[in-house]
């Protein structure tokens, strides 16, 4: 049965500009599909048209096999491209917040808090206020606050950027476990080198994509295996 | 030349950012009709409605009451025809002083409950008595609603309205609109919890915040000056509250539709703080004020909350008296929360 998510002929036009342009992609449960395209290419609008946070002008995304509105939200996970967390709260109070928020039992909101901050190498900044964090730990905090609650749809947009190589490493483990755990996982990032760690990438542009496949067979059919090759061979 | 080309350059980025902007837009294009409140800030434009009785039917009186009626900012809106309804006068047609003339006398009853106004209309009256008559001294004045004539009184309920104000209004759009300059009103709103859940949990700490506000500014007044509550206290605390969440509704309303928190602050002042302040009547007499201001005034949840006050408190007046002042804050609340709700999470997590 999928359990992921199936995005069937969406469009979003702002006035006269298509943000995305008829776009159908689909990503089974424990898959992990990644976004790539320069800024403006519609990966974020694409993302937070999966989410519910921009309404499409045409078609529509179904997730986890159709599931209504409030499951829906429930069996979302999220992390934006800006940081989103509370800056006035402490890492643990917006762990503590949000896993509330998506209806965990304390012990639950607990056992999660301590997974992630363990994980991550986060405890020493447990009592941390988050206004106060490096870039760095807020983007393993938020990607800890997306996943708390064991969601079944993991939107990350550009969950890397801005992240050293050891965390960057570390991100992408913690995204493979989500997947090996069921997770059906859409991830969007500037780094082509990040391809390679996705079951299937669509490279968009101008709103559309323009490729579509397994990350190794799209490399075989380009000179040199480099994928860069699918951008520039338009410009 | 070079020099000149540079700050021309600088002074068009700066009319296009004004033009585009709409924030600057309003500040800079719309202040000028703050003008308007020159009009109601003029001590000497004040309209009181009076009362008049004339038991003995004296021509001598009449005589007196016409030339009082002639008065440019004194209007007699109504003939008593005996003292057991003067008590029954000051709460209807807001009316600021009765002139009783009976067998032992000529009585003024002047409502005291705003000071300013109440000597304005006694000094005026006073005036045409003793031009009529110089030998005139049958004037015995009462003082009603203050009759201490405490000036402490005065400024309460303008306080009351400014600390309810900023606190529901401006304080609560700013951290909602805060939420959305940070980015974290996007995650909130991909969260299960719905648009009334998220308000209510907004509006709930500010709610009782201003309630102890209240307590507060009431326990000093009753304890450091005397001042007491003439009519329900609990018709007057849910005044309060409803003004309170009157105030929370537009608000939050202000905060859906603003990007930032400047913006938002900016909105709240001029188009919902200054005139609340500036046309509930406490200023200048409502009646006096242009065509326009009088309408926006009568639609001002400041102006109902200060008629509700001046009855709840000082006249002891209850609900049934009250009823239009209620009635006009509650549909208010209503018609906003609907408002601020309707879309609330779309243009809540329309973060920057």
């Amino acid at each position: 049965m999928n359990q992921g998510v199936n995005i069937i002929n969406i469009t979003k036009r702002f006035g006269r500009f298509y943000a995305v342009n008829n776009v159908s992609l689909s990503v089974d449960a424990g898959k992990i599909l990644g976004l790539f395209g320069a800024n403006g290419a519609g990966k974020t609008t694409l993302i937070r048209m999966i989410g519910g946070l921009i309404k499409p002008t045409s078609g529509e995304c179904i997730i986890a096999d159709g599931a209504k509105k409030g499951d829906k939200l429930s069996k979302i996970g999220y992390m934006s491209q800006s940081f989103s967390l509370i800056e006035e709260l402490t890492m643990e109070e917006n762990l503590s917040f949000y896993g509330t928020l998506y209806g965990m039992k304390s012990s639950a909101v607990q056992a999660a808090s301590q997974k992630y901050t363990d994980y991550f190498g986060l405890d020493k900044f447990h009592k941390s206020l988050v206004s106060r964090l490096p870039t760095g730990l807020r983007q393993l905090l938020a990607f800890s606050v997306s996943m708390m609650h064991e969601p079944t749809i993991l939107l990350l947009d550009e969950p890397t950027s801005g992240l050293d190589a050891v965390n960057r490493r570390k991100m992408w483990d913690a995204i493979y476990m989500a997947a090996l755990s069921g997770t059906a996982v859409i991830v969007s990032t500037h780094y082509l080198d990040e391809a390679f760690y996705c079951n299937e990438i669509a490279l968009m542009e101008h709103g559309v994509v323009k490729v579509h496949g397994n990350p190794e067979e799209l490399a075989k059919n380009v000179p040199n295996g480099k994928l860069i090759y699918y951008f520039t061979q338009h410009n | 030349m070079k020099t000149w080309n540079a700050i021309k350059a600088v002074s068009i980025q700066e009319v296009k950012y004004i033009i585009r902007d709409p924030v600057s837009c309003l500040v800079l294009f719309l202040m000028p009709f703050f003008l308007l409140f020159g009009f109601i800030l003029s001590p000497n434009l004040v309209c009181s409605h009076i009362a008049v009785l004339n038991g003995n039917h004296d021509p001598r009186i009449e005589e007196l009451f016409n030339r009082i009626d002639a008065q440019p900012n004194i209007v007699i809106v109504e003939h008593l025809n005996s003292e057991d309804q003067i008590t029954e006068a000051f709460t209807r047609n807001n009316i600021k002083a009765v002139i009783a003339a009976c067998d032992e006398g000529t009585n003024i009853f002047i409502d005291y409950s705003d000071p300013r106004v109440a000597s304005n209309v006694e000094s005026r009256i006073i005036g045409v008595v003793r031009s009529l008559d110089k030998t005139q001294d049958i004037l015995n004045i009462r003082y009603v609603y203050n009759p201490t004539l405490q000036p402490e009184a005065m400024p309460v309920p303008l306080l009351i309205e400014i600390i309810l104000l900023i606190i529901s209004s401006i304080m609560l759009s700013m951290c909602v609109s805060r939420e959305k300059e940070q980015g974290s009103a996007r995650l909130l709103a991909l969260t299960p919890i719905s648009s009334a859940q998220l308000v209510l949990g907004k509006v709930l700490p500010y709610a009782v915040l201003s309630l102890c506000h209240i307590l507060f500014i009431f326990l000093l007044f009753h304890y450091a000056f005397g001042i007491e509550i003439q009519g329900s206290a609990a018709l007057f605390l849910l005044l309060c509250m409803l003004f309170s969440l009157d105030s929370m509704a537009h608000g939050l309303l202000f905060a859906t539709w603003a990007k930032h928190q400047l913006e938002v602050v900016i909105l709240c002042w001029l188009v919902f703080f200054i005139p609340n302040v500036f046309l509930c009547g406490y200023v200048s007499s409502i009646a006096e004020m242009p065509g326009a201001l009088r309408v926006l005034s009568s639609i001002m949840p400041g102006t109902a909350f200060m008629n509700a006050y001046l009855g709840i408190v000082c006249r002891g007046t209850g609900f049934a008296e009250n009823i239009l002042w209620f009635a006009i804050i509650i549909a208010q609340i209503i018609l906003i929360s609907l408002l601020s709700l309707s879309g609330f999470t779309h243009r809540y997590s329309k973060s920057l």
